[in-house]
């Protein structure tokens, strides 16, 4: 058996050279033309900046509010098709459009024009499945070259075909999705349909956070077969956009603007608003708005729609503010327990005015001050504290000074200081005229009560995260500042203010089984054309918190313009008990239900007054607080609009380009607000010829 | 069982799972939709490894001498198989190889492999020195060159493999050199005579020379192969990381699998793939030398030559050292019918050099 097996051992040397061959081929190919080689295989990739999907905003429990989906819009390049009609026809059938559209569009000069925006998976897959098929029968027809049968004509229609496609255009982009629909909108804004960019409230004001960087992609194309080409996109480097957290609840927010929008409704009010606050961390947990509008076509709402009135608005608190002067005085200890004060049956000189109380007592507890929210008697108890001391406290309760939520617009006045006070400012104060409030200085105020002596920095923004990472890439650290209540006063003016709901104007505003505090308030609304406080318009409120034993909630309803003679505790207390007695379960607070219907209301719940002091407008501080008529900026340039609304006493907030020209304002010319209120302004960059020079001053 | 044995069987089995783990790798990318056809594609690797593991064991325990005497009736049964693909093959990228089993898809060419080197090896034995006489000789390799003719119809590569295996066989067996050297002018004019019939059969030589200059018709296979290997590098891009695989390797899971390994695990990695292969032969090799019956020589001897030259064949394919004509590379492309063919054979050469060796020490 020598001779085959030699045999055998010489062939199978042979195949084993072989294997050393290709070891050598390897070691060629491996290590010498790698480079050369890894230039090819990075030809199918490209690497590609693209912007980060804008980040989404959910709620405190991580509910979606606003989320950014991808979007393809389609385009086309006119400049390079060259058969015009094949490709309209093809472009025309995949997204549905009319064929002579698409067809007039290639027919116009340019290289770059959009078709349509926002279309189908199945456009896209479609158009690019006629790519994928004409060019793997062009390949065959290709290899085939030259042998019998094989068509040139064909192949130079195929190839037409392709090179032609290649022109059609796909750009990538996002569209911004509100899959709660209206729900917070005003505080949610909107963002820019044309390049995703935050015009409006919190996607205005973090926009830096929400719109991310740059990313780097790499993008890996792989060749079609039968499904067509496909694309893979690994991300590379570059900054994510953060996902924002609010402190909101959906399920509390959703809840109230029912109950805001039916009452808006029943009593065909201008405006409805309504806040809500966690006392013990300052955290906001609803904030709404009425009318409102849906951010995905923010264009269908006018400008007014669209503001957050609970931020941006001014107002008058009126007898609301008495608790905080009188609160004032008990804790300097001004006040004695039981001290009765003279109602001077509804007509007192002060300061060389006369104050007017709409129901003229004779002597009153502190209490009953409160209670019947007496203007003659808060006069009398505030005139003990120096001015510093009021000016002071007001301080501590947060007037004056903005809130700092981070919600573009928020209007918010200087207290004036005490040294520039006439005797008559000092009066007019403790009763809350002649400064001005927005809704969440208001509820921060009430806040201090109900918690001990915090005054918070609300935060309606808990955190924004890196979504990749998990980053925090910003957290609100709410600041605080204490007011130290002596002799237990808060506890006193609690139970006061208990007795205002439980007796007194806020009857409505009652709960069974559940302590409720609160104090309405029904201030009228000046016309300076009168020159008068006007009783055909007034603002309703109501300000109260729940619990009261243990507050959950701090709450204020505002109701604006209501049709009708309406109080504070018609409109603004039913509000607030309809959505506390719907919120409470969520913490845990046991409601009972209501055996009856809620007792018509007392004579003595009617009673608000506004205009305590007569013959005041004829003073010197003719208006008890500063108002403006909103000058007309639309069609100005931005700038010599904000220049001046800013002449007028106005803040100005800008949605759009800073550069371009004022489509539209909110509030309407000729509006008459109060100082420091923040007019909304949208822009857009001007077509045609650029600005001239040395329009601006 | 000798302790070679054991490690030859040991790293067989590795080379398998291997194949296991890189074509499961391969086929769940390329695939549109990996979440619905990652099971189908998990279900047809477990049955094919099945069958393949039974396959095994069955010709490794079986007795050779019950193959030899049935010979005649499985070499008949083959060639009714091949010749059945041409009625109801079923075609797969344009060639009819296959006969749809439902449960697999048979390859019968794969299986005329084992069935031809047998055949050979019990002729040769039968008639010794007689293997010498042209008329002796005539009637076996007009039978081998038959079905080599019938499955390159549609499988050149195959029946290129067998008939190089086949060719050795006789020549061990007793055929003059000078038939050899005649056979080898025959091929060479037959060759010419294709070419001259055909002028464009000149082109597949030119595009194996330069694939790069027709990359986007016929050097396409054979250029991604190079781009593959090439990305590959020293160390690799790393397990699944292929980009080639993507599509832009036509028969990355089969063919050209062993492009995607040197892609993944660069050049220390298609080296030891190959070394791997190397030492298996190698040690074939010197199993068949050391045999003492000459059943055994002949048939241990035509296992591993078959399956070395096919391994040699597809590494030459996929590194463009050889025009482009697919096979598989034994134990790692996909493929049920060639899986389970690789798995007879190398059970039925473990099974001669057990018993062979036990009756040489007895």
């Amino acid at each position: 058996m020598k001779r085959e097996k030699r045999i055998f051992g010489v062939i199978a040397a042979l195949v084993l050279v072989f294997f050393l061959v290709v070891l050598y081929r390897i070691y060629g190919i491996q290590i010498l033309r790698h480079e050369e080689l890894d230039r090819y295989s990075s030809a199918s990739e490209i690497v590609k900046t693209v912007k980060a999907r804008r980040g989404a905003i959910y709620d405190r429990n991580g509910e979606v509010l606003a989320i950014s989906e991808p979007r393809v819009d389609l385009a086309v390049d006119p400049n390079g098709i060259r058969d015009k009609k094949g490709i309209a026809a093809i472009v025309a059938k995949a997204a549905g459009i009319d064929e002579q559209k698409v067809l007039r569009t290639l027919e116009r000069k340019g290289n770059f024009r959009y078709l349509k925006k926002d279309v189908a998976y199945e456009t896209v897959r479609q158009i690019q499945e006629t790519r994928e098929k004409a060019l793997g029968r062009l390949r065959e027809l290709e290899r085939r070259r030259g042998e019998a049968g094989s068509d040139e004509n064909d192949r130079k229609r195929l190839a037409q075909l392709v090179a032609d496609l290649n022109y059609v255009i796909f750009v990538d982009g996002f569209k911004r999705i509100y899959p709660q629909g209206k729900l917070l909108a005003n505080v949610l804004g909107w963002v820019s349909q044309h390049d995703g960019e935050g015009l409006g409230g919190l996607e205005m004001s973090l926009n830096k956070h929400l719109s991310g960087g740059e990313l780097k992609i790499r993008r890996l194309y792989i060749p079609g077969s039968g499904e067509g080409a496909l694309e893979i996109d690994k991300e590379v480097g570059g900054q994510q956009a953060g996902d924002l957290y609010l402190t909101i609840d959906a399920a509390i927010q959703a809840i109230v603007e029912e109950e805001l929008d039916r009452m808006v409704e029943k009593t065909k009010a201008k405006w409805g608003g309504v806040v809500v606050m966690d006392p013990a961390s300052g955290r906001l947990l609803a904030m709404a708005n009425n009318p409102s509008f849906h951010p995905e076509d923010y264009r269908h709402y006018p400008l007014e729609k669209r503001r957050n009135h609970t931020v941006a608005d001014l107002f008058e608190p009126g007898s609301t503010m008495k608790i905080f002067s009188i609160l004032a005085a008990m804790n300097e200890n001004l006040v004695r327990p039981g001290e009765l004060f003279d109602g001077h049956h509804g007509a007192f000189r002060f300061g060389g005015r006369t104050i007017h109380d709409t129901h003229g007592k004779g002597l009153m507890t502190l209490e009953e001050v409160v209670v019947h929210s007496s203007n003659i008697g808060t006069v009398q108890i505030v005139d003990r504290l120096a001015s510093e001391k009021l000016y002071d406290y007001f301080g501590l309760f947060g007037f004056g000074k903005r809130s700092g939520l981070q919600l573009p617009g928020e209007s918010a006045r200087d207290l004036r200081h005490y040294k520039k006070w006439y005797p008559i400012d000092k009066a007019n104060l403790s009763f809350g005229q002649g400064l001005s409030v927005n809704m969440v200085q208001m509820v921060r105020a009430l806040a201090v009560l109900y918690n001990g002596g915090v005054l918070w920095q609300p935060t309606i923004i808990d955190r924004v995260i890196d979504p990749v990472g998990g980053r925090l890439l910003y957290e609100t650290v709410p600041s605080l500042t204490r007011l130290e209540f002596r002799y237990n006063v808060d506890k006193k003016m609690i139970g006061m203010m208990d007795t205002v709901v439980s007796k007194g104007t806020a009857l409505q505003a009652a709960l069974k089984g559940v302590k409720v505090g609160g104090k309405t308030g029904t201030s009228q609304k000046y016309d300076p054309q009168k020159r008068k406080y006007s009783w055909d318009e007034v603002v309703c409120s109501f300000i109260g918190a729940v619990p009261s034993d243990n507050p959950k909630l701090v709450m204020m309803v505002v109701i604006d313009e209501p049709q009708g003679k309406e109080y504070g505790g018609t409109v603004a207390a039913p509000v607030f008990r309809e959505i506390a007695k719907r919120t409470l379960p969520l913490f845990g607070v046991y409601v009972e239900k209501e055996a009856k219907e809620i007792a018509p209301i007392p004579e003595l719940a009617v009673e608000e007054a506004s205009a305590p002091i007569e013959g005041s407008l004829e003073g010197k501080e003719a208006t008890p607080v500063d108002v403006v008529t909103v000058p007309a900026i639309e069609g100005a340039a931005v700038s010599r609009a904000v220049y001046t609304a800013n002449q007028a006493g106005l803040d100005v907030v800008v949605s759009g380009p800073a550069s371009g020209i004022v489509r539209r304002q909110a509030p309407a010319s000729g509006t008459v607000v109060p100082y420091g209120t923040s007019v909304l302004i949208e822009s857009e960059e001007e077509k045609g010829e650029a600005e001239p020079a040395g329009e601006e001053e | 069982m000798p302790r070679s044995v054991k490690f030859y069987f040991g790293l067989f089995f590795l080379l398998v799972m291997f194949g296991m783990v890189m074509v499961f790798n391969i086929k769940v990318f390329v695939v549109s939709r990996p979440d619905a056809q990652v099971f189908s594609i998990l279900r047809g690797q477990i049955l094919n490894l099945c069958f393949a593991g039974i396959g095994f064991v069955a010709a490794y325990l079986m007795n050779v001498e019950v193959v030899r005497s049935w010979i005649k009736y499985l070499l008949l049964f083959i060639i009714l198989l091949l010749l059945a693909t041409f009625v109801i093959g079923t075609e797969v990228n344009g060639s009819t190889r296959w006969i749809n089993l439902h449960f697999m898809m048979l390859q019968p060419s794969e299986f005329a492999k084992l069935v031809v080197i047998f055949y050979l090896a019990e002729v040769i034995c039968n008639k010794r020195e007689r293997m010498g006489i042209f008329q002796e000789l005539i009637y076996p390799f007009g039978l081998v060159s038959a079905i080599v003719v019938v499955i390159a119809v549609e499988d050149l590569g195959t029946a290129l493999i067998i008939f190089a295996t086949a060719i050795t066989l006789l020549l061990m067996g007793g055929m003059r050199f000078k038939y050899f050297a005649a056979l080898i002018a025959l091929s060479l004019l037959v060759v010419t005579i294709l070419i001259l019939m055909k002028p464009y059969r000149l082109e597949r030589i030119k595009v194996w020379r330069d694939p790069w200059k027709y990359k986007q018709a016929q050097g396409y296979q054979q250029v991604q192969s190079e781009i593959a290997l090439g990305r590959g590098g020293p160390t690799g891009v790393g397990f699944g990381n292929s980009q080639r695989k993507l599509r832009y390797l036509p028969e990355a899971s089969t063919d050209f699998i062993f492009a995607i390994v040197g892609e993944e695990f660069g050049f220390v990695g298609a080296t030891a793939l190959v070394a791997a292969f190397m030492t298996l032969f190698v040690m074939g090799v010197y199993f068949a030398l050391s045999r003492g019956d000459p059943f055994a020589l002949y048939l241990s001897s035509g296992i591993v030559l078959l399956l070395g030259i096919q391994a040699a064949i597809n590494l030459g394919v996929v590194t463009s050292t050889l025009p482009n004509k697919g096979v598989p590379l034994p134990f790692i492309s996909y493929g049920g019918s060639s899986l389970l063919s690789s798995c007879l054979m190398i059970g039925f050469l473990l099974n001669v050099v057990v018993t062979d060796s036990r009756s040489q020490y007895q």
